[in-house]
């Protein structure tokens, strides 16, 4: 028996899901919205069979192409209802008798304010709330209680011939009296 | 420049048209369109009307349409602020609002103000919401000489929201994260509110 993997046959699969019980109807109307979007930007391989698809190389040609119209975070939204929609048709496909449509984990909501914390909880807040501020590209090297050393500018490539010539440099600056104690 | 001047020659042209016109019917008689004056003033001063209303409504509209692109720039500085709220309150399976009502939607704005009083974020969304803040400030700064081509009131109340986002970039806790994000919102909303 020939299976439909394209995604003419997964738009199908979710206008009929609601009809047919297998998907609650917000589901399948989401999860349909956010392939409409993403597959404006499908190959021609890729269309004829989902199997060949990429969410993240997707991803990156949607953001490249419509920067400016669609946000980065609703392009990760989508890319998310997106996934659990192929992998709901891939397993219908596979076995339509007895397919069951999975729940999908949902992200976390906005708490009642009233709600309490515990001490833990505010701390990992606290650690996740001051990570953005580092930047990325300054490496700091701690050297006692009141000595900070900040490397800037060193390349994600490095090699260890250029590690072990950033040392020398950073022994020559050393100063020699410590030594001779 | 007052914009009620540009009304002057329109209100002169108009008294000046209606008066002759008035005039002129008090003495109208068999031989008055003929060696006499008033039609060809009454004349002048409809043209001046309808030229001079057409130029100041055109020029008005020209300005109104430049001022409006400027606003809107200013608004999609805080676009992305607006996107990650309004994803941290999206209901299951629900879509997201359109880029372009984020960036011109007052109303957005005050719905954020009232799910925010009511519920906390998730870190996650303050983590993304303090990015987004190192990111847009410089930015967001630079455009202070846009909102003073506004008008003043406009300049005030971007450069509040400035210091707000220069607040969130700050933080390094939830009290610190959320006081100056409730502050940007409702400094936006004043933004907003502002005529342009």
């Amino acid at each position: 028996m020939h299976k439909d993997y394209s995604s003419e046959g997964l738009l199908a699969f979710l206008r009929e899901a609601t009809l047919a019980g297998r998907m609650a109807p917000a589901l399948a109307r989401s999860r349909r919205a956010a392939a409409r979007v993403l597959f404006a930007e499908l190959t021609e391989g890729e269309a004829a069979d989902l199997r060949q698809l990429s969410i993240d190389a997707l991803k990156s040609r949607l953001l490249n192409i419509q920067g400016d119209g669609l946000r980065r975070e609703v392009v990760e939204l989508y890319a998310e209802r997106l996934q659990g929609a192929l992998d709901d048709y891939f397993r219908f496909v596979e076995a339509p008798d007895s397919f069951v449509s999975k729940a999908v984990p949902q992200a976390a909501s906005p708490r009642d304010k009233q709600s309490t914390k515990t001490r833990e909880e505010r701390a990992l807040e606290t650690v996740r709330l001051s990570a953005p501020g580092q930047r990325p590209d300054v490496i700091p090297i701690p050297l006692n209680k009141d000595r900070v050393v900040y490397l800037h500018g060193i390349p994600a490539d490095l090699t260890p011939k250029e590690a072990r010539k950033i040392s020398r440099v950073v022994e020559a600056l050393a100063d020699d009296a410590e030594v001779d104690k | 420049m007052n914009r009620w001047l540009f009304m002057l020659p329109l209100v002169v042209f108009g008294v000046g048209g209606l008066g002759l016109y008035a005039l002129f019917v008090s003495q109208a008689d068999d031989a008055s369109f003929r060696e006499n004056l008033l039609p060809e003033l009454i004349g002048f001063c409809l043209e001046g009307f309808f030229l001079v209303g057409l130029f100041t409504f055109v020029q008005q509209l020209r300005d109104y349409y430049h001022r409006r692109e400027q606003w809107l720039s200013l608004r999609s500085v805080l676009r992305d602020f607006l996107s990650h709220l309004n994803l941290a309150f999206l209901a299951p399976d629900a879509e997201p609002a359109s880029t372009s009502d984020l960036e011109s939607q007052p109303l957005i704005v005050h719905q954020l103000m009232e799910l925010l009083s009511d519920a906390e974020l998730d870190v996650e969304t303050l983590v993304s919401l303090k990015r987004v803040a190192i990111s847009t400030l410089p930015l967001a700064r630079d455009l202070i000489n846009i909102a003073a081509q506004l008008s003043t009131r406009h300049m005030r109340c971007w450069i509040a929201i400035v210091a707000s986002i220069d607040s969130l970039a700050e933080a390094d806790t939830r009290e610190q994260a959320e006081l100056p994000l409730n502050e940007l919102l409702v400094r936006l909303t004043e933004f907003d509110s502002l005529k342009l």
